[in-house]
């Protein structure tokens, strides 16, 4: 609905930044933090809005609007995470931050919804950007073919191959982590 | 009529999370996918506070300095290096540059604060002391590079390598054993912390071991073991060492310490107090400051000092009001 607003509101010449940001902020927060949990999430943010404003001008309404917004956010938080990289083979990595491990017991689903995730992206650590981010967008965030095609810039076809190999590799993450735990 | 393309339609891919009754170990990780907490995403007050720095047409913090204050550090790192490197010529200790400022295995303890203008503490971004082994109590010096690492890559980095020094003129035929030594915990080094190959750094580290078994490094070598254990999610051995390594006298000892606390905290709450107690009382960064604050409230909590943890989470909400458990910490408060 608010898609269609705004796509309206395009389409009409009265599309804002601070319309976007009003209507999309708190998704757009929400998708980096699936894609990079780790990262500083109002940083990212305005760096998504930073580069929504300059290219604004740009957006011909081509795609739908969210779909735009993933592309850009998931370009920011990539380069992010390339950033980082750098950042930890000069400064060294940060251990894990276990303190979430030690929090006093609240309903047992959020614990347990809070130990799937800390699994889920130990395992998609382990991938390449390009699966992990696929993965990402398309089982977490729900985004279909056509728009994985857009934000990736491929065919469709190439994406479900893509998401085809980038489930193989996360299976293959999975049995190996599961023996590495095993071994004594 | 209508005419059929010949071109196949393109099906919509399924989702993990709709089940894959065929293979079980795909069906675990739709459960994953499906079960796992959704991102609280950014309450209103941090939405309008990037509403303000847009408004005002800030510059993103990580926009171009960043990039340049990066590029500078590297150029500084690898100036650093070169320096230390034509210093102590023929005559340095050698140690990775992967290998965190993890200091000498301390004959003596002359516990000193330094900045990060030098390879191995660059490392060391949150570790706020270091123990530094007197030149005197290391052996005798290396000689060059030779033997350290394989690739271009790792010959590259060993140019950085080259951290404190001794004498020249206490070279040795020791020199030649602690360059083997150097370049072994150094492909070790490089498999963890360059090629995130944690399992196989804990096998160069065991090669490593059997190889030197009363190596000069092997407190840096236990130091590596512990984060590729940690790497690995094998919690138990790196708790395991951690209780046999002398902290006080590791480089990175505080962070060590911390981390300690948290494992020992899932079994262990009284214990792990001790060390939460330990890191508290050294004033440490705010990154450790904040993991030691909100791991020794929860773990007041679990053994009945409902009083302590509820003063550990209010001085939390203090210094960290929008730090990364604080909005735990508030639903424990109230």
């Amino acid at each position: 609905m608010v898609e269609r607003t705004c796509d309206e509101a395009h389409s009409a010449g009265s599309l804002g930044l601070e319309a976007i940001y009003r209507a999309e902020a708190g998704r757009v927060a929400v998708w980096i933090q699936r894609l990079d949990p780790a990262g500083d999430t109002e940083d990212l943010l305005h760096e998504v809005f930073l580069v929504v404003k300059r290219r604004l001008a740009e957006f011909r309404g081509d795609a739908a609007l969210r779909t735009w917004l993933h592309a850009i956010t998931t370009r920011v938080v990539l380069s992010e995470r390339r950033k980082r990289r750098v950042r930890r083979f000069l400064l060294g990595r940060e251990t894990p931050v276990l303190a979430e491990r030690v929090a006093p017991k609240t309903p047992e689903d959020e614990l347990r919804a809070r130990e799937l995730g800390r699994l889920l992206y130990e395992l998609l650590e382990r991938l390449s950007e390009r699966d992990r981010t696929l993965l990402i967008l398309h089982e977490l965030e729900g985004l279909a073919g056509a728009e994985l095609a857009t934000v990736a810039g491929v065919s469709e076809k190439a994406v479900h191959v893509a998401l085809h190999r980038a489930r193989t590799r996360l299976r293959a993450a999975y049995v190996a982590r599961h023996a590495e735990r095993e071994r004594p | 009529m209508t005419q059929r393309s010949n071109t196949p339609p393109v099906l919509e891919p399924v989702r993990l999370a709709d089940g894959n009754p065929d293979d079980p170990v795909l069906d675990e990780l739709g459960r994953w996918f499906a079960g796992a907490a959704a991102p609280s995403g950014l309450d209103a007050q941090r939405l309008a506070r990037v509403a303000r720095r847009l408004e005002g047409a800030e510059v993103a913090r990580r926009t171009p300095w960043r990039s340049v204050a990066l590029a500078a550090a590297l150029v500084v790192v690898a100036g650093g290096a070169a320096a230390e490197w034509g210093h102590s010529r023929g005559a340095g200790r050698l140690l990775s540059i992967f290998a965190r400022g993890a200091a000498a295995p301390a004959a003596s303890g002359e516990v000193k604060r330094r900045g990060p203008s030098k390879p191995e503490r660059a490392h060391a971004t949150e570790a706020p002391a270091e123990v530094r082994a007197p030149a005197e109590a290391l052996p005798s010096a290396a000689p060059a590079l030779d033997g350290v690492g394989e690739g271009s890559d790792a010959a590259a980095s060993s140019h950085f390598a080259a951290v404190g020094s001794v004498p020249a003129a206490s070279a040795s035929a020791n020199a030649g054993e602690l360059a083997r030594e150097s370049a072994a915990l150094e492909r070790a080094l490089t498999a963890l912390r360059r090629e995130h190959d944690a399992a196989g750094a804990l096998a160069l580290l065991d090669r490593y071991a059997a190889d030197f078994p009363a190596g000069e490094l092997r407190l840096e070598a236990d130091v590596a073991r512990v984060d590729a254990n940690l790497a690995l999610g094998k919690d138990s051995a790196a708790l395991a060492l951690l209780d046999r390594l002398p902290l006080e006298h590791v480089g990175r000892g505080l962070e060590l310490r911390l981390v300690r606390a948290e494992l020992t905290a899932t079994r262990d709450c009284g214990r792990a107090n001790l060390d939460f107690d330990r890191v508290l009382a050294s004033h440490p960064a705010p990154a450790f400051d904040e993991r030691a604050l909100f791991g020794r409230a929860s773990c007041r909590q679990k053994v009945g000092d409902a009083s302590g943890s509820r003063a550990d989470l209010e001085t939390y909400l203090a210094r960290y009001p929008e730090g990364r458990f604080a909005a735990a910490a508030r639903a424990q408060t109230r």
